[in-house]
């Protein structure tokens, strides 16, 4: 199927800002609401320096949060310390 | 003599006869009789020495033939210990292939037992620890308080890598 060009460029060019928006997107999940200082602590620990940022609250978590930062995720809480926990059990003799 | 009634003429006649037929006897009755009679005679040796000789082969018959029964049932007693020979050795070598194969299903079976074992070991200790960590969540959900999170909090948060 012939595609014209402009439109393969315009469309090209589209998925790559949407991929790139996806990328950059971060969310930040807590067992409880941050408070401003906790959010800047995390941003400047992180190195975000742009971008949009979504919080969001879990309280299953327990304690901690869980950083989401395009396919990679950065999981700090306390629920999941407790399943490394659980993990190590499992393979230990 | 005429006065006992004998006579003379009559005895030397008689007498006469009597030389006579001897001569004729001796001369051509006497040998051929003799002759038939050690025919007779031959014959019937001839005939005994024939029975003796049946009789001698019959006997050997009978002997020979007691002889082959002897060696007919010897060879039929060493036929029947060999078949019980190698009847018993085929036992042998049956029972001892058995044997084996009952020692490798045991083997295998131990080992089936022992990996369901450890299996079962293991899927035990798996859900201990998945006991004891849910009950640890359970516990900390009631009991943290929002100090007690945003403390422990603060200590997780150290450990944040830098993405960028």
């Amino acid at each position: 199927m012939k595609i014209d060009p402009t439109i393969k460029e315009n469309l090209k060019e589209y998925f790559k800002d949407m991929m790139k928006q996806v990328k950059e997107k971060v969310i930040i999940t807590s067992a409880y609401e941050l408070s401003n200082e906790e959010e800047k602590t995390i941003i400047s620990s992180l190195g975000l320096t742009g971008g949009k940022i979504e919080y969001k609250v879990d309280p299953t978590l327990l304690a901690g949060v869980i950083v989401t930062y395009g396919s990679k995720i950065i999981d700090v809480s306390l629920k999941g310390q407790l399943q490394n926990f659980k993990h190590i059990l499992y393979e230990s003799a | 003599m005429e006065n006992l009634g004998i006579d003379g003429k009559l005895l030397l006649a008689q007498l006469l006869n009597f030389a006579l037929f001897f001569v004729l006897f001796a001369k051509f009755i006497s040998k051929p009789f003799l002759k038939f009679l050690q025919q007779e005679k031959q014959t019937e040796k001839d005939k005994e020495a024939l029975m003796g000789k049946l009789k001698k082969g019959e006997e050997e018959l009978v002997l020979k033939e007691k002889q082959l029964r002897t060696a007919d049932k010897k060879a039929a007693v060493e036929m029947v210990e060999k078949a019980k020979e190698d009847g018993l050795r085929v036992r042998e070598q049956i029972l001892s292939e058995a044997k084996k194969d009952a020692e490798i299903l045991k083997e295998k079976a131990m080992k089936e037992v022992e990996e369901e074992r450890t299996k079962l070991h293991q899927d035990v200790k798996n859900k201990v620890a998945d006991l004891s960590v849910l009950l640890v969540e359970e516990t900390l959900q009631q009991n943290l308080d929002e100090n007690s999170k945003k403390r422990i909090t603060q200590s997780l948060l150290k450990n944040l890598p830098v993405i960028k």
